[in-house]
This record gives C-alpha cells, structure tokens and sequence, in this order.
C-alpha cells in the first residue's frame, strides 16, 4: 500500500526530509508542528523560520519543550488535523489522493 | 616482453644503487604492498598497487579490487587497534589474493558497543535509539532500499551497511579536515558534513530520483549533532 504523504515542502535544513505535520495531542487539547522525517529539525509552523530546540540528548522535542515527537502522544497529522489546525493551504499532497487532486 | 624488460631494468637498477638503498626500497615495498588497500579504504585515496605500477595488472583492476576488500579490511582495522602482527598481515593478504570479493562484515564487527544501544564508530560517531524507527541505524538504514513513491529525492546508497557506515565516517572525516570538496555547515547545533567521493556511491531515488531515472550520486551528507549522527544519505 502507498504511504500517503502530506508535506509542507522539502526541508530547507538537510534538503532530502520531508517537512510534514504532526500533531501533539493530550487531554484533547490539538497541537501542531512541523518535523523533517528525515533529520528530524521541527519548526512551530508550517512558514519553516522557528525551530523547536531539540530536547535531551538531541531528540526532536514537541513545541512544549519536554515531549519527545516519538512519544505515544505524537503522530504524524490526519488530512482532518491539518484542517482542524487551519494548515492545508500549507501542504503538498499526492496527486492520487482527494486532496492532492483539489489543490 | 615488456614486463621483462622492467624486471631487467628493476635488476640493474638495484646493482647500481647502494645496498641500504636497495634494503630501504624493498622494505619500503613490504610495507606498501599490504598497507595499499587499507590506505584507499579508510582515506578514500586511489593509490596503485604494486603490480598496477609494475604493469603486471591493468590500474581499473586495482581501484575494483579495493572496493570489493571494502569491508573485511575496516571491520579487521577495529578489531586490532592493538600491536599489528606481520603473521595476521600476511594472511590478510592471502586471503584477498584468491577470492574476488570478502563476506560481507557484520555492523557490530565495525562499531564498537559503549553503552546500552549505543554504538561508536572508528570516526567516533555514536548510533543511538532515537528517530521513528527506534534507533539510528535503522533510520539510516532506509538509504539502502529505494522508495520510489516517496515525494522529493531519496538517496539509495550502493552497498552494505558496513560500507554505508564506512563511507559516513569517511565523510565527517575528511569534513572534518576541511578537504577538497567537502564541506561543514551549522545550525542551532546540528552540523551538516557533505563530502564527494571519486566515483558513484549510489542513486537518487524517491519521485525526483524516477522521475530524472534515478541518476548516479558522488556526494554523502551526514547530520550530526553532539557526535551522534542524526541521519546519512546519498545525495
């Protein structure tokens, strides 16, 4: 099955990531950040200018500074996320995929 | 014909030379003979062998032949950082003589174990859990295998893991020494180590790479950070 990628763009830092978005949930409170699935550099949102400073030991960190974004609270972002955090005029989209096909 | 010529030449050479002269050539060529390999691996040079600059074997043949010795002769390097012994040498060398291509070493043969999950790299680079696949040698190791239905580029890296890891070092290695053709780059801590090589180590692969039918790549970028590496890949 092919793994349906949202991105933002190409990551600026290591040029070969994707910068996609992912999503932060806890006591059903949503928030979103964008992380390169390739060297991990994570930014507040999708304009790609704040980074979120790593955490201990060099692990990409949530916006929240203490969670790490391999945590069970942490998960790349639904097309329904990325609506619900106002991001989808931000993102690339598969050609194959509804979205992709829309934009 | 030709060889033979050299040889007499070689011989009449050595007459006319003193005789110290002549030990410290041959002893010099003792040296160089085993140690040629190892020196075009670890460093990424392109020197002759001795029987390439004798004639007796085309240059082509020898640059092929160290690539195939790739991983036998590192992984042996980070066994025996201890006294080198000249019996060990010399069946080394016998050993690569007859057989085209080494068995491939295993990645604990390279990295030497520090800690709980945590690996070192004769270049001291340290492999540690972390990334979405759990540890970073499985992240890294994504760069072995295409995934064509992936957007943007993916770098596919042409041979072992232990070549792959053999490479990295060699990258952070000669960026490190601020090389011809390399290159070192900081942001908010991490470090982006690029290096070319003399000859492909790989093709872009992903969408872009299918999409320009997956050209050949020279260059590897690592990303660092407190000497762990982040991630590696071709590019």
């Amino acid at each position: 099955m092919t793994k349906k990628y949202f991105y933002i763009d190409d990551c600026p830092i290591c040029s070969q990531g994707l910068a996609r978005v992912r999503v932060h949930v806890r006591k059903q409170s949503l928030t979103g950040y964008i992380l390169c699935d390739e060297c991990e550099a994570a930014w507040n949102d999708p304009s790609l200018l704040g980074r979120i400073p790593r955490g201990k030991e060099g692990d990409a960190s949530c916006p929240d500074g203490k969670t790490s974004v391999w945590s069970e609270h942490c998960h790349w972002a639904s097309i329904e996320e990325i609506c619900l955090l106002g991001w989808y005029k931000d993102i690339k989209a598969p050609k194959d995929t509804k979205l992709g096909k829309a934009l | 014909m030709n060889s033979k010529s050299q040889k007499e030449t070689a011989a009449s050479l050595l007459k006319v030379i003193p005789a110290k002269w002549a030990v410290a050539i041959i002893a010099a060529i003792i040296v160089y003979v085993p140690l040629q390999p190892r020196l075009n691996q670890w460093f990424g040079w392109n020197l002759p062998s001795v029987a390439s600059l004798t004639g007796d074997e085309p240059a082509k043949a020898t640059t092929k032949k160290n690539a195939d010795a790739k991983p036998s002769s590192a992984s042996k390097s980070n066994e025996s950082k201890a006294p080198k012994d000249e019996s060990d040498e010399d069946s080394d060398l016998e050993s690569k003589t007859p057989e085209k291509k080494s068995p491939p070493q295993s990645v604990e043969d390279y990295l030497t174990e520090v800690g709980k999950n945590r690996f070192e790299s004769p270049a001291g680079l340290i492999y540690k859990p972390g990334s979405e696949e759990g540890h970073r040698l499985k992240h890294i190791e994504r760069h072995l295998s295409d995934m064509p239905d992936r957007p943007g580029s993916h770098g596919v890296f042409d041979g072992s893991m232990v070549e792959f890891l053999i490479a990295i070092d060699d990258t952070v290695t000669r960026a490190k020494q601020k090389l011809k053709g390399t290159s070192m780059k900081e942001d908010d801590g991490d470090i982006a180590y690029e290096a070319g090589f003399d000859k492909p180590i790989g093709f872009l692969g992903g969408e872009t790479g299918k999409r320009k039918k997956n050209p050949k790549v020279r260059k590897m970028k690592v990303i660092v950070r407190d000497d762990a590496v982040i991630t590696a890949f071709p590019l």
